[in-house]
This record gives C-alpha cells, sequence and structure tokens, in this order.
C-alpha cells in the first residue's frame, strides 16, 4: 500500500484536512484517526457523501464503511522465494528491479493506473537453516574467501527497503516439512524454488561403492570441512581413516602432522580439486580461514598422497583454470606440496578429437588448461636438467605432501582393505583411451588395470536434486535429470510455481551462472504476470485468500506461528553473524569467524 | 484492508494509537513510523516536535530514534544510494570532483547509457556508480566473471599495448575471462580497466544473454 500522505492536525484543522483531501479527487481512501468515532462535530454534511472518506478509530478496526468499490484496487506483488543461496538472491533482486520499473513506468503522468496491476513488491526468502546464502557458505571452499564477498551484495537486498518494495528472510523453515509446498503457492502470488541440489548425489555404480566405510561422497566432505550442521558425522569417519594406520596415539600427535593416509579423489571438477588442496594443505595452510577448529584439528598437517582420478582426459576434465593453478602452485606458496601430472597420460588425451576442442575462442580456456599441465608435466621430467638445476622441479623428492592428477583412469570397483573387510583399501581402475567425435568422446576401457592404495575415498562426481516433499504427486520432478520440469523457469505442471538455480538447470556453473539463469527465470515471471493481468479472474493478490485467512507474509506468520515454527528473521542472522566473529571465539586475529556447527547453538545465537 | 492509495488524517491522539493503526490498515508497526517520519519531517516539522512536546514520549519517536541506530553494514564512506532500482552498491574509487569524460555502455537490451567516467576509476565503479547493469560479486578483487565487458578491437588493442607489459593481460584475469559467459577476443574484465583520457566517447558492451543458453546441447560448464 502507498501511503500518500499523512496530515496531522487538531481540532478545527481536521475538519478542513477531510476536505483538502477529497476535493483533490485522489483516489484514494481518507482515514481519520485519533478521535472519537461519536464526536460528530468532525462529521460535514457538506462533505459529499459518496467521497472516499472514512472515520476510523483506534478501537474499531474493520468496521469501515467503503464507498467506493474495489476496481481500481493496486496491490503489491507477494512472492515467496524458497532458498537463499545466490539463485535466489539473485531472482530477488531481478525480480524486483524488473517489478519497480513496471511499477514507475506507470506512475508517470500519461499511463492509467493499474496498468501493470501491482503497485509494489514484497518478497519473502525463506532458508531452511537458520543462515543464508547456500554453497557460497557450505561449498566454497575455506580458502577462498573473495569468492564470499558476494554475500555483501545478496545481504544489501534485505537492507535497503522503500515504500514499493520490501525484502524478509525467514530462516529455519523447511519448505515441505514446515509449510507445504501447496500452502506456499495458495499464500503468495508468486513462488520460485530456488532450492539447489542438496542431498543426493550421482552414483559411480561400481562395487564397493556403498557398502565400505572410508568412502564418501565429496559433497560430504565439503559440506563437513565447512561446517555445515548436519555433517559433523562425517568428522569421525576421516579421522578414522587419516589416522588410523598411524604408529602412534592419535591424540599424541602434534598438529603438523603429515596423515600417511592415501587418498584418492575419484572425479576432475573444482570440487574434487578443492578436496584435494584442503587435504594437502592441512591445518598450517588454513588456520587463518573460516575452517572450523574441529575440522584443522583432525586434518593436522594433511595428507601425505592425493590423487584425482577421471576416467577421460585433461582437455575433458571439468575443473578450470584457476583452480587447477593454485595446485601447481602450492609449492612455490609454502605449503610444501609437490604437484604431479604424467606426461604420457597427457599426449594419450591428446587425440585428434581433443585438439579440435581446442579450436576457436571457446577453446581458449582448455588451451591455457593443457599448456599449464604440459609445463608441469615438463617440469616434474628429472631428465629435465635445467629445471632441476632452477630448483622449480615439481617432483622434488624432499616434498613430504604431493597431489596427483591421474587421467585416462576409470574407477571399475572399490576394494576392501586386506586386513579388514569392512574399511576400503584400494580402488581397481581400468585404463581408457578417447574415441569419438569432439565434444562428444568417450573414454573406452581397454584390459590394462592399476590398483590404487586408498584409505579414504571421494566420489565426486556431481550433485544431483531431489523432489521437495509433496512433489512427488504431481509430477513436477524430472528424476533423470534431477531437476523439476520446466520452461525457461516456469514449472510445467504448475501455476504460479517458478525454478531458478541448479534445481532448474541441474548442478552446474559457477556462482556468476545464476545471474542469466535467474533474469530467465524473472522473464518468465513478467509474462505470466502479464498474463494474468489480462485475465478477469484476480490471483490471490489481496490480503486475504479465499477462506478469509491472511496471505503473503502476512498470512506465513500467521501460519508459522500457530504451528510453532521458531523463524529466524535478518536481525536474528546477523546476531548469528557478529557472534561468529566474535574475538573469544577465534584461534587466530585473521581468523573471519569461528562458524557455529549445529543449528541449536544458532538458534541460541540468534534468540539471545 | 486497503490497497490503494491512502491518506491519513491524524487527530491529537494518534500517537497513542500508532500500533493499533498498524494493525488496522496491515502494516507492521515500524514500516508505518517510518513512513510516517518521512512524511511528517518534510512537511511539516514544526508540527510534528510541537506535538510531541505536549505529551510524553510516544511510541512513535523512539521508533524512530531505533531506525536512525541501525548499524550500516558497508562502511564505505563513498557509499551512494541510487535511486530506488538499485540496491546498495559499493563503490570506492576517485572522489566527485574527480574530471570526467563519456562513455557509452551498451545494456543488454540492447538500449545505450551515456555517462560521466571519473578518470582513474575502474569501469566497475563506473557502472556501480552511475547505475549501470554490472554485477560485481567478488567486489573488484578479480575472484570471479561477473564484471565481464566486451571491447572495441581498438580500445582492447590500445589498453593491451599501454597497460600490460608482456603483451597480454594479467594471469588472474586471464584466469578468471576463461570462466565468463560469452567471451571474446575483446574480453576484459570491468574491476581490471580504469578509465583514461583517450577512452572518451569509448563503448563498452555488456554481455547479452541469449534465450538458447539454456536450451542448446551446450558442454557443461564447470563448478
Amino acid at each position: 500500500m502507498a501511503l500518500r500522505g499523512a496530515l496531522v492536525a487538531q481540532g478545527s484543522q481536521i475538519q478542513k484536512s477531510i476536505r483538502l483531501a477529497v476535493s483533490k479527487d485522489v483516489i484514494a481512501r481518507t482515514i481519520v484517526f485519533g478521535t472519537s468515532i461519536f464526536d460528530t462535530k468532525y462529521r460535514d454534511d457538506s462533505i459529499p457523501a459518496k467521497s472516499n472518506y472514512i472515520f476510523g478509530d483506534a478501537t474499531i478496526n474493520r468496521e469501515f464503511s467503503s464507498t467506493e468499490d474495489d476496481k481500481d484496487t493496486v496491490p503489491r506483488l507477494s512472492v515467496a522465494v524458497v532458498g537463499a543461496g545466490p539463485s535466489g538472491f539473485y531472482a530477488t533482486k531481478y525480480l524486483t528491479s524488473s517489478v519497480l520499473k513496471r511499477v514507475k513506468r506507470v506512475e508517470s503522468p500519461g499511463d492509467t493506473p493499474s496498468n501493470f496491476g501491482w503497485s509494489g513488491i514484497d518478497v519473502d526468502i525463506i532458508e531452511r537453516l537458520p543462515t543464508p546464502f547456500g554453497l557460497v557458505r557450505y561449498g566454497v571452499a575455506p580458502d577462498h574467501p573473495e569468492v564470499k564477498n558476494v554475500e555483501n551484495d545478496f545481504a544489501a537486498l534485505l537492507e535497503n527497503q522503500n515504500d514499493l518494495s520490501s525484502i524478509s528472510y525467514y530462516g529455519n523453515v523447511s519448505v515441505g516439512k514446515d509449510i507445504s509446498l501447496r500452502k506456499l503457492q495458495s499464500l503468495y502470488d508468486v513462488v520460485i524454488l530456488a532450492y539447489g541440489c542438496q542431498a543426493a548425489c550421482k552414483r559411480l555404480g561400481i562395487p564397493g561403492e556403498d557398502s565400505l566405510e572410508g568412502v564418501l561422497r565429496a559433497r560430504e566432505f565439503v559440506a563437513w570441512y565447512n561446517g555445515h550442521p548436519e555433517y559433523g558425522h562425517i568428522g569421525s569417519i576421516v579421522q578414522k581413516c587419516l589416522w588410523d594406520s598411524s604408529a602412534c596415539d592419535e591424540k599424541t600427535l602434534d598438529s603438523s602432522a603429515i596423515s600417511t593416509a592415501r587418498v584418492v579423489v575419484i572425479g576432475q571438477g573444482n570440487v574434487a580439486l578443492d578436496c584435494a588442496r584442503i587435504l594437502a594443505k592441512g591445518k598450517p595452510g588454513l588456520i587463518n580461514t573460516d575452517t572450523p577448529s574441529p575440522v584443522l584439528d583432525i586434518l593436522k598437517g594433511g595428507v601425505s598422497h592425493v590423487s584425482v582420478v577421471g576416467r577421460r582426459g585433461h582437455i575433458q576434465g571439468a575443473f578450470t583454470i584457476k583452480e587447477l593453478r593454485e595446485l601447481t602452485k602450492l609449492k612455490e606458496e609454502g605449503h610444501d606440496v609437490a604437484f604431479i601430472v604424467r606426461g604420457e597420460e597427457l599426449e594419450m588425451g591428446m587425440t585428434d578429437s581433443s585438439k579440435e576442442e581446442l579450436k576457436g575462442a571457446a577453446g581458449r580456456p582448455k588451451t591455457r588448461i593443457d599448456k599449464l599441465l604440459q609445463d608441469s608435466a615438463r617440469m616434474g621430467d628429472s631428465s629435465d636438467e635445467e629445471s632441476i638445476h632452477a630448483g622449480i622441479s615439481s617432483m622434488n623428492p624432499e616434498s613430504p605432501k604431493q597431489v596427483e592428477l591421474r587421467f585416462l583412469m576409470s574407477p571399475v570397483s572399490i576394494a576392501p582393505k586386506d586386513s579388514n573387510n569392512d574399511r576400503v583399501g584400494k580402488v581397481i581402475c581400468e585404463r581408457t583411451k578417447l574415441e569419438g567425435e569432439a565434444f562428444n568422446q568417450k573414454a573406452i576401457g581397454t584390459s590394462e588395470s592399476e590398483t590404487l592404495a586408498a584409505d579414504l575415498v571421494l566420489v565426486s562426481i556431481g550433485y544431483k536434486g531431489m523432489p521437495l516433499e509433496g512433489m512427488e504427486e504431481s509430477q513436477m520432478f524430472d528424476d533423470s535429470k534431477g531437476i523439476v520440469a520446466n520452461e525457461h523457469g516456469k514449472v510445467n505442471r504448475a501455476d504460479n510455481l517458478f525454478v531458478t538455480g541448479w534445481i532448474k538447470r541441474g548442478p552446474t556453473g559457477i556462482i556468476g551462472t545464476n545471474i542469466m539463469d535467474s533474469k530467465d527465470t524473472v522473464n518468465s515471471v513478467m509474462s505470466f504476470l502479464d498474463l494474468k493481468r489480462n485475465d478477469t479472474q484476480p490471483l490471490s493478490s489481496s490480503s486475504e485468500n479465499e477462506s478469509g485467512s491472511l496471505a503473503g507474509r502476512n498470512g506465513l506468520e500467521e501460519f508459522l506461528n500457530s504451528n510453532n515454527v521458531d523463524f529466524v528473521n535478518w536481525e536474528q542472522y546477523l546476531r548469528i553473524e557478529s557472534s561468529e566473529k566474535r574475538q573469544s571465539r577465534l584461534r587466530s586475529d585473521n581468523q573471519p569467524r569461528e562458524k557455529f556447527l549445529s543449528v541449536e547453538d544458532m538458534l541460541i545465537a540468534a534468540k539471545r | 484492508q486497503y490497497s490503494c492509495p491512502l491518506v491519513l488524517i491524524l487527530g491529537d491522539c494518534y500517537h497513542h494509537s500508532v500500533s493499533n493503526i498498524s494493525s488496522a490498515v496491515n502494516i507492521r508497526v515500524h514500516s508505518f513510523t517510518m513512513m510516517l517520519n518521512r512524511l511528517i519531517s518534510s512537511s511539516s516539522r514544526k508540527a510534528a516536535t510541537s506535538l510531541a512536546s505536549k505529551s510524553r514520549p510516544s511510541p512513535l519517536h523512539t521508533m524512530a530514534a531505533h531506525q536512525k541506530q541501525r548499524p550500516q553494514r558497508n562502511e564505505n564512506p563513498q557509499h551512494q544510494h541510487q535511486h530506488q532500482l538499485q540496491q546498495t552498491r559499493h563503490h570506492g574509487g576517485p572522489g566527485p570532483s574527480t574530471p570526467t569524460i563519456p562513455l557509452s555502455f551498451l545494456n543488454p537490451d540492447s538500449t545505450t547509457t551515456t555517462i560521466s567516467a571519473r578518470l582513474g576509476e575502474t569501469l566497475l565503479q563506473t557502472a556501480h556508480r552511475t547505475g549501470i547493469e554490472m554485477e560485481g560479486a567478488c567486489e573488484g578483487v578479480c575472484a570471479c566473471s561477473t564484471c565481464h565487458v566486451i571491447l572495441t578491437q581498438e580500445m582492447y588493442d590500445r589498453l593491451l599495448e599501454e597497460q600490460c607489459e608482456e603483451g597480454c593481460l594479467g594471469e588472474n584475469e586471464e584466469d578468471m575471462l576463461d570462466m565468463a559467459f560469452g567471451l571474446t577476443h575483446t574480453s576484459r574484465l570491468g574491476c581490471q580497466v580504469k578509465v583514461e583520457e583517450w577512452m572518451e566517447g569509448a563503448r563498452i558492451e555488456l554481455p547479452k544473454a541469449t534465450r538458447n543458453f539454456y536450451v542448446d546441447g551446450h558442454k557443461p560448464k564447470p563448478h
């Protein structure tokens, strides 16, 4: 609602003000407050009966006589966004800006009112955890703090309210559990799903993948080292894998002790490289990051051998050059980790089709990756006199730790230790060769095999989306792709439902990819609104829906309160944030924050 | 409920009923007082204060005071509020008295916007200061590709000559550009290009979204 004017008047001024407001022929309602409804001296019979003014008093809230019908009322658009990660925030940002552009256009002289159909926008961002930001908080590696700067941009949305738009945050509310999707759709004009890919993963489908202790999903490992409240249990598994074989009692080892455990990461995306780098750096390399202290206590000085294994060649690897370069520079940055790549594997991967994939502007990123890897392989070649003398050999035998990238190696089974049938001991790989057209090469098995020792296996072959509770009946979810079926962000089998982010397009891309993605979805929302405006049937746009109960934000709060859902608002989240940064919690001056590791602790900090 | 422009005429006892008024017209108290405060202070300041002094401190006043004390997230002193469509952005860069040159941005929707760019600021700072539609997720530290801009061949070549020692861009920028959507041979990151006098009248293109972006059998982007 747009408040056009408030006149503070006393006594006889009130009468004058009423006449003034009414005479302006404004399509408005004029309400007189703070006077007794029974005080007839303010009622003026000279003001025409059909005027838009009504008397209201503090004690009588809704008994107002309506002298105008409602055809000229212009409601505000109510929107719910499910998920407070990058896609949810970008969608909020662009939808708000698109709606305001249309509203402002309508308000200029010459436009007929209600051209757009909405007078503003209210967005409620609903998040399952008490804390927002999704993978920016729980996915981005702790040694990439500048990537987390985007949080400031998102927070600014919540701290910039104005007369035409408002954005609210509701943390610790699980859509599907605390409130059904259907209920949400009935409360709001538009619902946008932005809940990402959280609990499922793609599977290798090989023996030993599920049955052996010490085989984890990279996704779980990442969530653990980032302090996600639902993955604390991963710590004891990692601890066992890294330290069980050590000669002495783990507790007596100091924090710089290097584990002799062999870790095999299966997959070659940036998540795989992150896992390798975090394991290699260990506590000394991560002490000034926001890695939680209990995690560092388990990692200690890091791991001596990490192999990152991919079934295709280096040109097909999903990693980007920034993450790759970081690995090549670990040694020179003081982390004492050698980076190893085998020249012959690069050669085998350089098929004619791979050469095709390097061409043109689109091939530029891969060309640079190829060069970097070739240089690394060359530097590691011990027959290269020059590099040995220069001391830049990355196969320096004095490095206590190493990260190795292996290509054209496809895991065919995961096997237990000889000494213990329940724990992982090795990954048996088959050598592959590439066959097929450019951009469509497949890894074909050869008969050659190689066994990699493995005390911990991290399977990093991709996230997968899951349906929300209650979605299965409506068949909205495409199980094979792991996304909610949609057309440019509009959900196919639903009315006012949209998607953005990974649950729309699959688990690909970086934070910035969501910019274009969200704009695409917002376009679909705007088209949908234009279509609806032309319908004679109104949306659930008034602040009451059919059953007479509240809708939009008020409806959400009423529902949550009556169901005792302990939601966290933005101000309360800010308390969590400042508590995490409190000096007394930090292990060093440069540590950005010491995260709370349980929802319980977050809520205590929020509600203090 | 009221879903149209509303005019309130408040009698002399209104401040006792702020919360009741708010619930009657269906807005939250602090939003109501915020709006009211702004309106009152812009019109009849005198009337408001004289009113307030007559009675004990009203909830209106304490609420207004509370609003002002909310901590500012962004401590950058050059932080400016854009018009209502833009959110708070980080700026930094040279101050308002810096000489400027005109620059044109070709927007994703194919319109062109001409603005005054301050000498010495980066294109990202220019964009944020003047409301050009450019993201800067990492806040200008070359850790993302969201400020990707496409330059004319002429501008690109001259920059390369003047600003880069070995005839190629810094490793960091090149690495980030590799991830930019719609990468071209004359692409740069806006946060790495500083405005210079010779750029006067130059045209800077922002990458367009194509509708086919998600329909194409694109090779999956890394993450």
